[in-house]
């Protein structure tokens, strides 16, 4: 059974990028800030 | 056809017989049945004793490949190929370097100088996107407003969000913010201009949180929560940050068992963010996982994020973009005021590339093999870019990314299903 629809690579939809940052703990469709550095 | 090594493959206890399969590269999820995952493993793939419905699955979720080298190939195809085909835009827009707080830990001290956009500025930049768009044939925008503490200054957004509305795209707009000003007519007025979520951030328990930010001589803790019942209520959904200092997580632990007042959680998703002793762009790669937290948070009701980030970040797609208040523009909102990082700058309506360094991508091959390549990419684009500057940089997450893998993945799965089937 499909759980969730994967991005369609083949093809430039709308939803396909956009949506975050890089790597881990990112978020999937809106997070944009990860882990703050502190200044030292 | 074998299964593609960039799969992550796990139980959970609502599927008895059954094992989620969570495809790394398009970040599709199937349920499939253990017997017929067993069949793949031995490499008879072909075999009629994979039901019907379970080869359909697979197919949908386009987690079979040819071989092992055409599973390399695929992976470094695509990952090149849709930063540049993507008709999605990303925007971040500084509307200013000005904050009323004043925390210890904040990334960009040295960088508030107070200033905000001006009228002309944010003409300017209303100006470009529109023709942006237009240009590119754009079909969804993400715009995410930040500062500084944005909310001392939204006046630009009234130059801009017209420009985006009159291209006709859809848009999916974000804040962050400390919240110390997201009264109720405040989330109104966000309601009004279409944004759809707020990020703020906490960092402690009250007693903790109330230390570190304080607001005309008050701390903040409680005011914040009573924003996001007030977001949350208005049909804004929000996200909290919980900063907590390296390995001290029972502060972290402490402030979510704070949060136990909270209404409507499941509009609420809840990330936590180890403070670095560096100052280090991209730190997420060196933190440390900390998967327990993400499991107290699940069971107090709140979504947590997906621990593999996004197919494609903004800073690799050609479509995305920062602008700082000043018009400047860079392709991270890491990059802001950092030197040698600075894209080019928005003037008469133009965006003038000065730096074309920061639109390309250097993959690394050597990570190929590693069946976290999809989502990690061989680290950030900078970090990617110091390695092809210099080959013999080493950084890798392997580890953390582990992590992430086997504790919270599975966590991530539960959580969307319960909010679909809520």
């Amino acid at each position: 059974m499909l759980l969730r629809a994967g991005y369609d690579l083949k093809v430039d939809q709308p939803t396909l990028v956009g949506f975050g940052c890089c790597g881990l703990m990112g978020y999937e469709v809106q997070q944009i800030e990860l882990v703050l550095p502190v200044n030292p | 056809m074998i299964l593609s090594r960039y799969s992550s493959i796990f139980e959970l206890d609502e599927f008895k017989g059954q094992k989620v399969i969570y495809n790394l590269l398009n970040h599709s999820i199937g349920l499939i049945r253990t017997a017929s995952l067993n069949e793949l493993e031995r490499g008879n793939s072909t075999s009629k004793s994979i039901p019907k419905d379970d080869r359909k699955t697979l197919s949908e979720m386009d987690v079979l490949v040819e071989n092992e080298e055409d599973d390399s190939e695929k992976a470094l195809y695509y990952t090149r190929k849709i930063p540049f085909t993507s008709r999605a835009g990303y925007l971040t827009l500084l509307t200013c370097l000005d904050c009323n707080l004043n925390c210890f830990y904040c990334s960009q001290k040295g960088i508030i100088d107070g200033k905000a956009m001006d009228a002309a500025t944010a003409e300017s930049v209303g100006a470009w996107i529109s023709q942006w768009i237009r240009s590119n044939q754009l079909q969804h925008l993400t715009l995410s407003v930040i500062g500084g503490e944005p909310l001392l200054h939204l006046e630009p957004l009234n130059e801009i969000l017209p420009r985006i509305r009159e291209t006709g795209i859809t848009c999916r707009m974000m804040l962050i913010s400390n919240g110390v000003l997201l009264d109720e007519a405040m989330v109104l007025s966000l309601v009004a201009k279409g944004f759809d979520r707020v990020q703020v951030t906490l960092d402690g328990d009250e007693e903790t949180h109330d230390q570190v930010k304080r607001y005309q001589g008050n701390g903040t803790f409680h005011r914040i929560l009573k924003a996001v019942d007030l977001c949350t209520e208005h049909g804004l959904e929000v996200d909290i940050r919980i900063n907590y200092p390296k390995s001290k997580k029972e502060q972290a632990l402490n402030t979510i068992r704070a949060l136990n007042s909270l209404k409507n959680r499941s509009m609420i998703q809840v990330y936590f963010a180890e403070l670095q002793s560096n100052n280090f762009f991209c730190t997420n790669e060196l933190a440390t996982v900390v998967p327990d937290l993400y499991e107290y948070a699940f069971h107090a009701g709140f979504s947590i994020p997906g621990p593999f980030g996004a197919l494609l970040c903004q800073a690799e797609s050609d479509y995305g973009f920062t602008i700082g208040p000043n018009g400047k523009v860079y392709k991270c909102y890491n990059s802001v005021g950092r030197y040698g990082e600075q894209l080019g700058s928005i003037k008469d309506g133009q965006l003038k590339v000065e730096n074309h360094a920061m639109l390309n991508n250097h993959p690394v091959y050597e990570c190929l093999q590693c069946k976290y390549f999809p989502v990690c990419r061989g680290g950030c684009k900078f970090l990617r870019r110091a390695r092809y500057l210099a080959p013999a940089t080493k950084l890798c997450a392997y580890e953390n990314y582990k992590v992430a893998e086997k504790k919270i993945l599975p966590l991530y799965v539960q959580s969307l299903l319960r909010k679909t089937l809520r």
